[in-house]
């Protein structure tokens, strides 16, 4: 969008766990389609069904009737997503905050209930950033379309 | 969530017929492998060699189901957590 390059996806869903799925699959054909590896290009599904999933549960607190729209822009050698919401914007600093999930196997419950998909995402991606402006969300990834393996240092999130 | 149950071997096995354990399908898989778990049998394989994909709301619910075995618990979270 910022490029003025035309996205190699754009797709606008209902605000609906159910619709996600799909989404997920034709961002990974996308990805593919870029030259990804396939292991890249699950790891970028897999970060935007965090994305997409969290503006549900979050920014629409469930409500079935919003819209979550993706694009998925090449820009040189880096794919950028946009995650787009009219929800509830994230609280400030959520994104800055985000830590490893505390997570101990002799312990009940193991897993933290929320909190894992903002990590899981700032983890797979190069760089992630957040604003919010006039009821209008936008979580934005990039990705180094021929990195296959851990990122050489973890995404630095950014609030603008 | 398309679940079949068999036995092999007197183990319980639960093969997962869809590719996804998503925030969608999370919450049937939670309770199909609760409705197990209520049966008794407390150590079954969770065959995921259909799943493709699974995000952390369907890892949490997994979870969720393993820390309700009264006992061998390690090795439910060993099955579940398995690689695919």
């Amino acid at each position: 969008v910022t490029s003025g390059a035309a996205p190699a996806l754009s797709v606008t869903i209902d605000s609906r766990m159910a619709c996600v799925g799909p989404l997920g699959e034709q961002v990974r054909t996308a990805c593919l389609e870029l030259g990804m590896t396939a292991g890249a290009a699950g790891e970028v599904e897999l970060s935007v069904v965090e994305a997409v999933n969290n503006a549900i549960e979050h920014a629409y607190q469930l409500a079935e009737d919003g819209r979550v729209e993706v694009t998925l822009t090449r820009q040189g050698s880096r794919v950028r997503i946009e995650v787009r919401d009219g929800g509830r914007p994230m609280p400030a600093e959520t994104l800055a905050r985000v830590r490893v999930p505390r997570v101990d196997p002799a312990d009940t419950p193991s897993l933290p209930e929320g909190g894992m998909g903002l990590y899981v995402l700032t983890q797979l991606m190069d760089a992630v950033s957040y604003e919010s402006r006039a009821g209008k969300n936008a979580l934005i990834m990039e990705r180094r379309i021929d990195r296959s393996g851990p990122p050489s240092s973890t995404a630095q999130p950014s609030r603008t | 969530m398309n679940i079949v149950e068999s036995n092999q071997e007197g183990v319980v096995v639960l093969r997962v017929g869809n590719s996804r354990i998503d925030a969608a399908s999370a919450a049937e898989l939670r309770s199909a492998l609760g409705a197990v778990v209520d049966r008794g049998v407390t150590r079954f394989v969770l065959d995921r060699s259909s799943v493709d994909f699974v995000d952390s709301t369907g890892l949490i619910r997994i979870d969720k189901v393993v820390q309700t075995f009264p006992t061998n618990r390690e090795d439910a979270a060993a099955l579940a957590g398995g690689a695919a």
